[in-house]
């Protein structure tokens, strides 16, 4: 018990630490935009204060052999501009983040354009884009957020959703951050439908 | 009881086996212990595990059954290709390993979090973790 306790106490002691090193490093976690419609649903995520996620604890990815990519949506409700960049340089980047994740996701599902059972739809949207102050470099963005949804392509139902910002207004090369939202989006469906292979949830439980 | 779930942790022979190749904190002997584990707690495909099955299982088969878990996620049969360092998520996990069976204990003995699929979601979370740490 003894041991346990104290384990705990480092744990927390390090959690600690790593946040506060984190929260100097990296962003605070973003503000929903009204993209995600159910924004109740969203945590922040262990040990990364930047982001926000919910995993619905009833989703069992491991049928799930295809995807159908929705084109990224430039987020502007009630007409509000994204960004002070121009807009095609907005398209630019969309198209950029479309590709990335497209890119990546073939290599684990089937790429679809209609939904059939077994199908994923992921919604993406960039809802905050911000110039460098210190870079005039197109690659280089100041700010870039995005909120991102993986449905039953069928029913709709929402499996995964999540809030993510880069930069905070240090310059950051924007091809390399939409590559490593892919690259980890996969990886996540990836593991989840491996272990979901072995550790289904199932209707009797 | 959902069929196919076959619980049998209260196994002396096997649980004394489990202490004494822990003791050696071999990477492959914890690889033997968690299919021994999955064998205890009868962890058949398409079975999740709830907090029902995890208060059954002894103090010193929790870690390795969370070693199992991970096995499963990074090395599962389920997905094509992981495309990440896969090695390096399964370190990750492992290295929470005792974290993550603490956290299911906790949530576990919260009867107001102890939703049937508590355990499976909490184990998400820290793979999104991982994923994002590498």
């Amino acid at each position: 018990m003894m041991a346990r306790r104290a384990y705990r106490t480092a744990v927390l002691t390090s959690l600690l630490v790593l946040g506060a090193c984190q929260t100097a490093g990296t962003a605070a976690a973003p503000e929903l935009s009204g993209f995600l419609s159910d924004h109740e649903q969203l945590q922040p995520g262990r040990a990364d204060q930047a982001q926000l996620i919910y995993i619905n604890p009833e989703a069992n990815f491991a049928p799930y052999e295809r995807v159908l990519i929705e084109p990224v949506v430039l987020w502007e409700p009630d007409g509000e501009k994204l960004s002070d960049v121009p807009r095609p340089e907005l398209e630019q980047l969309s198209r950029s983040l479309q590709e990335s994740m497209r890119r990546e996701l073939a290599q684990e599902f089937d790429i679809v354009e209609d939904p059939e059972p077994g199908t994923l739809r992921l919604r993406l949207a960039l809802v905050d884009v911000e110039r460098s102050s210190t870079s005039s470099d197109a690659v280089f963005i100041g700010t870039v957020s995005i909120e991102v949804e993986v449905l039953d392509a069928s029913s709709g139902e929402r499996l995964v959703a999540a809030a993510d910002l880069r930069g905070n207004h240090e310059p950051v090369d924007v091809g390399k951050a939409f590559d490593t939202w892919a690259a980890r989006a996969r990886a996540r469906l990836s593991a989840f439908r491996a272990f979901d292979a072995v550790h289904a949830p199932s209707d009797g439980d | 009881m959902p069929q196919g779930c076959r619980i049998v942790p209260h196994n002396a022979a096997v649980a004394e086996f489990l202490d004494e190749v822990l003791d050696k904190g071999e990477r492959s002997v914890k690889r033997t212990t968690l299919l021994l584990a999955l064998v205890l707690f009868g962890a058949s495909p398409a079975r999740a595990m709830n907090c029902q099955d995890w208060g059954r299982l002894y103090e010193n088969e929790k870690v390795p059954a969370v070693y199992g878990m991970i096995d499963a996620a990074v090395a599962g049969s389920g997905g094509r290709s992981m495309g990440v360092n896969r090695a390096g998520i399964a370190r990750c996990l492992e290295r929470r390993a005792q974290e993550i069976s603490y956290a299911f204990d906790d949530t576990c003995a919260d009867s107001r979090t102890a939703r049937m699929q508590a355990i499976n979601q909490i184990f998400k979370n820290y793979i999104w973790t991982c994923v994002g740490q590498t």
